[in-house]
């Protein structure tokens, strides 16, 4: 099969995830869709609970009793990853799609040893001896910046600090130079200088390797310099998706515009009161059929508590999902 | 550890010495016939008429040199008996300790990964079962049905007369073996399974799938090995539960082992064998928790490392 | 306190009747207990009426469990040995829990020398294997219901005190303590009044837990002939007798068992729900 060289890396197209507890039905993604291209970066942003976690870890075929991916498609190079056998799903994760996740002390496996950890991958899905795959594995920690790979190879993930935890984990997830890297918060648990550090390092790698990564994140701020384009998500939902400078110049959703306020600035006048969005986060047990940001929102009118606002094009690559965009100031 | 054997001397001393009317005058009550060599040598060896603790201190002396003192019943040496009867004790409680780490590890382990299902809840039911039946009523169902109604398995005993086959010694040693090791089947496989459900929900198994290895390397590896830390340390402590129950079991199969030789000498009033018995009872269970420790510091590194 | 503890154990029942098996656990408990107790009112024998014309017979109408080789009714004598049995569990439960909590919360309330004292000897009972101790020691005695009790009670202390040493530890340190103690409240109200109601929970875990325990110990050593003697039956001396005639009246065998093991597993039930009722976090999910 040939495709065209912009033709999308991974396009998700209308992915509906629902976990079915005992106190009723949790719509945590009520039908998103996004492609990236080869090499390009699209950050996830929303607040814990709207979803962007579990639109990730969907994709990936992880999703956590009792939630269930229930529609949709996840195209990895025009392959539906949803309609995948468990076995064939096992050949992509790690492979073409690799993860990182937020805490890396209880992501990686405590009673193992880091070189342990990270020739598995190696050997299992490169098939490399032993030794090749030490070889690799030191390599691997050199190149995420770890000094003296070798011995670290048999220490254990307690030995390690917060960061140096974080960069085994991308080693890991770069093992097989995957086409896309999903990163879920992976610096939310660290300090504020590591984080600078973990996201300069994937910069690079993305980079130098031309992966393409899905960062997800409670914090816009972060993302500023990293990605090529934001999605920002709420009650499941994307609400807004921009190229990055458009979204914060110019938001088209009054959630994002929401946030945007939220966000303490340096080049902003000294003194200016940071705001926050009125109201209390979606009940996601509800299935909606008005907007769901209505309640919390400046300028909800009659139309957004009658009918869900579909995500339309706003110009130059931007869409939102407002009745209103015109009306948003930045 | 010393200190604790210390203390667990003192005690035994103590319940022995509190035989109505101490060990040799109970035993004279009877009437029962006694080698009177054997009882004077007691006597000297104890020196009863010294106050208790000069009593205790010879006592211990001899058996820190390892002299348990003279079987009442026998008149041998009690550490020559123990040390005879021992291997039996040991083969029949490693056959149950393996066949319940076995057994308990499949089941624990496939009853976690299908939470819920048929098999779940014939584990739990049968766990139930297990843990409340008394041991010596199942060894007697047991010799009921394989033995006298289906008449597959032997009932009592190591060997068939006149037999030498190690397969026969095998099916002497399947009904004892199933009965003492039931117990901890239901009680290990019931822990390993809330310890391995723990285990199947903690972040590093979720990064283990992301990986995309197989289940078997995600569950027998990443979830097993840190899902048995605490299993580890609940077997050691039920190893002296263990050496309970081999007391019991060998009463039922006719088992040669110390167990059976302490009930015998519980009824003969024999008390240098009892105490040399419960001493080595004590010893084990004070060397399996030595072992459990460092079976903790094996699997756990965080541990090792402190 | 009251009005605050309440509503908690308000809802401690609500979370136990939940708990199917667990109630229906109880109800059988509490049925068999008192049938058992009332032996000597419905049993439909004398536990000792010696009938030379229906002896060994097989469970019938007029004898539901069968008759032993002096012909007297098994269903009878095993209501008289659930009487003995189930009377020493509780019995044994009560003393060894009451014992465990005390010492307990002795050690971990004023800690020190003595809770280092208790906690080794603590250590030390547990590293004695039970059963062979309570062998010596129930050989001691003329076994009677008490003395059993005592004995058994006597080698089940160690888990409860553990526990509630854990707890009491952890307590201590909360504020409302501290604050009991500066308003100059003595020990035995800070113990009494603010520390063991709050233990309440484990120490009634344990010794629901402790009545099946001590049952099956006590059929245990009624079994090798050390416990209640005949012909007061108890369901371990009844199953003493069964064995050399097992193979051609098994049910002498079947039936006592299988009491022990009805009470045991009511009980245990009732533990298990009494656990999760109290500690609903600790379920798995």
């Amino acid at each position: 099969m040939t495709r065209p060289a912009d033709a999308p890396v991974l396009e998700v197209r209308d992915l509906v995830t629902r976990f079915h507890t005992e106190g009723g039905i949790v719509h945590a993604v009520s039908g998103i869709s996004y492609s990236l291209a080869q090499g390009e970066a699209l950050a996830l942003v929303g607040e814990s609970g709207s979803g962007k976690t579990v639109a990730a870890l969907s994709v990936l075929g992880l999703v956590p009793h009792p939630g269930v991916v229930e529609g949709g498609e996840a195209l990895l190079h025009g392959r539906d990853l949803l309609d995948l056998t468990d076995r064939a799903w096992r050949d992509v994760r790690g492979r073409q799609v690799a993860m990182i996740f937020q805490d890396p002390l209880t992501s990686l496996n405590p009673v193992l040893t880091i070189g342990r950890q990270m020739t598995e991958i190696l050997r299992h899905h490169l098939d490399l001896p032993r030794e090749a795959a030490n070889r690799r594995a030191a390599e691997l920690l050199e190149r995420v910046g770890i000094p003296d790979a070798i011995s670290r190879l048999s220490d254990y993930p307690h030995q390690l600090s917060g960061g140096q935890r974080q960069r085994v984990m991308i080693a890991i997830a770069l093992s097989c130079e995957p086409d896309v890297l999903i990163a879920d918060e992976p610096t939310t648990a660290l300090d504020v200088t590591v984080q600078a550090q973990i996201v300069e390092l994937v910069k690079e790698l993305r980079r130098d390797l031309g992966m393409a990564v899905l960062w997800i994140t409670h914090d816009l701020a972060l993302v500023a310099g990293l990605v090529d384009r934001v999605a920002v998500m709420y009650a499941g939902r994307i609400v807004e998706i921009a190229p990055v400078d458009r979204l914060f110049s110019q938001p088209r959703h009054p959630y994002t515009r929401g946030l945007l306020r939220s966000m303490p600035s340096i080049d902003e006048a000294p003194g200016r009161r940071l705001e926050s969005i009125e109201g209390a986060p979606p009940d996601l047990t509800q299935d909606f059929s008005s907007c769901p940001f209505a309640p919390r929102c400046p300028l909800a009118e009659d139309r957004c508590d009658r009918e869900i606002p579909p995500l339309l094009s706003t110009g130059e690559g931007s869409a939102s999902a407002c009745w209103f965009p015109q009306s948003v100031r930045p | 550890m010393i200190p604790l054997l210390f203390g667990i001397t003192i005690v035994l001393f103590a319940v022995i010495q509190a035989a109505p009317g101490g060990p040799e005058g109970s035993l004279l009550e009877t009437g029962r016939f006694i080698d009177p060599e054997v009882l004077e040598s007691y006597r000297r060896r104890l020196g009863v008429d010294q106050p208790i603790y000069v009593q205790y201190v010879r006592w211990l002396t001899a058996a820190l040199s390892g002299d348990l003192g003279i079987s009442f019943s026998t008149t041998r040496p009690v550490a020559e008996m123990i040390w005879e009867r021992l291997p039996a004790t040991l083969e029949l409680m490693g056959v149950a300790f393996l066949l319940a780490a076995i057994l308990a590890f499949a089941l624990g382990t496939a009853s976690a990964v299908k939470q819920y299902s048929l098999l779940d809840h014939a584990g739990t039911g049968l766990s139930f079962l297990g843990i409340a039946m008394p041991v010596f009523w199942f060894a007697l169902i047991l010799q009921l049905v394989f033995g006298v109604w289906l008449g597959w398995l032997p009932v009592s005993g190591t060997r068939t007369v006149g037999a030498s086959s190690f397969g026969d010694h095998l099916r002497h040693l399947i009904l004892p073996g199933v009965v003492l090791s039931v117990r901890y089947i239901a009680g290990w496989s019931r822990y390993l399974r809330s310890s391995m459900l723990g285990a199947l929900r903690a972040d590093y198994v979720r990064t283990a799938r992301a990986k995309g290895l197989p289940e078997s390397t995600v569950v027998g590896v990443h979830a097993l090995r840190n899902a048995l830390i605490p299993v580890t340390s609940v077997m050691a402590l039920n190893l002296a539960g263990l050496f309970s129950g081999a007391v019991i079991t060998e009463m039922v199969f006719a088992w040669p082992g110390i167990g059976r030789m302490f009930v015998q000498a519980m009824f003969a009033r024999d008390y240098p064998l009892l105490m040399g018995i419960l001493l080595l009872g004590s010893v084990m269970v004070v060397v399996f928790n030595l072992v459990a420790d460092l079976v903790y510091g094996l699997l756990d590194p965080r541990i090792r490392y402190e | 306190m009251s009005d605050s503890s309440r509503p908690r154990r308000h809802s401690v029942w609500k979370r136990l009747r939940r708990h199917r098996l667990a109630v229906l656990s109880l109800v059988i408990f509490a049925v068999l207990t008192i049938v058992c107790l009332a032996a000597p009112l419905i049993a439909p024998y004398e536990f000792d009426a010696i009938d030379l014309d229906s002896v060994r017979q097989s469970p019938s109408a007029a004898h539901l469990m069968g008759t032993d080789d002096l012909g007297r009714d098994l269903l009878t004598r095993v209501l008289y040995g659930g009487r003995v049995s189930i009377l020493i569990g509780l019995l044994a439960a009560l003393i060894g829990t009451g014992l465990g909590a005390a010492i307990g919360s002795v050690a971990g309330y004023f800690g020190g020398r003595l809770e280092g004292l208790l906690m080794r000897l603590t250590d030390i009972a547990f590293a004695i294997p039970t059963l062979p101790l309570l062998i010596v020691l129930a050989s001691y005695t003329q076994a009677a219901v008490v003395s059993m009790a005592l004995i058994i009670a006597f080698l089940s202390w160690m888990t409860t005190a553990r526990v509630v040493r854990g707890e009491v530890l952890s307590i201590k340190e909360m504020t409302y303590v501290e604050a009991a103690r500066g308003l100059g409240a003595g020990h035995t109200r800070i113990l009494g009044r603010h520390i063991l109601p709050n233990v309440v929970g484990p120490i009634l875990v344990g010794a629901t837990l402790a009545v099946g325990n001590a049952i099956i110990l006590e059929s245990s050593l009624s079994f090798l002939g050390l416990g209640v003697q005949p012909p007061v039956p108890t369901w371990g001396n009844l199953l003493m007798d069964a064995q050399a005639t097992m193979a051609t009246k098994p049910w002498l065998t079947v039936f006592p068992g299988l009491a022990i093991l009805l009470v045991v597993l009511a009980v245990n039930f009732i533990g298990d729900g009494l656990q999760d009722a109290l500690d609903p976090t600790a379920r798995d999910i």
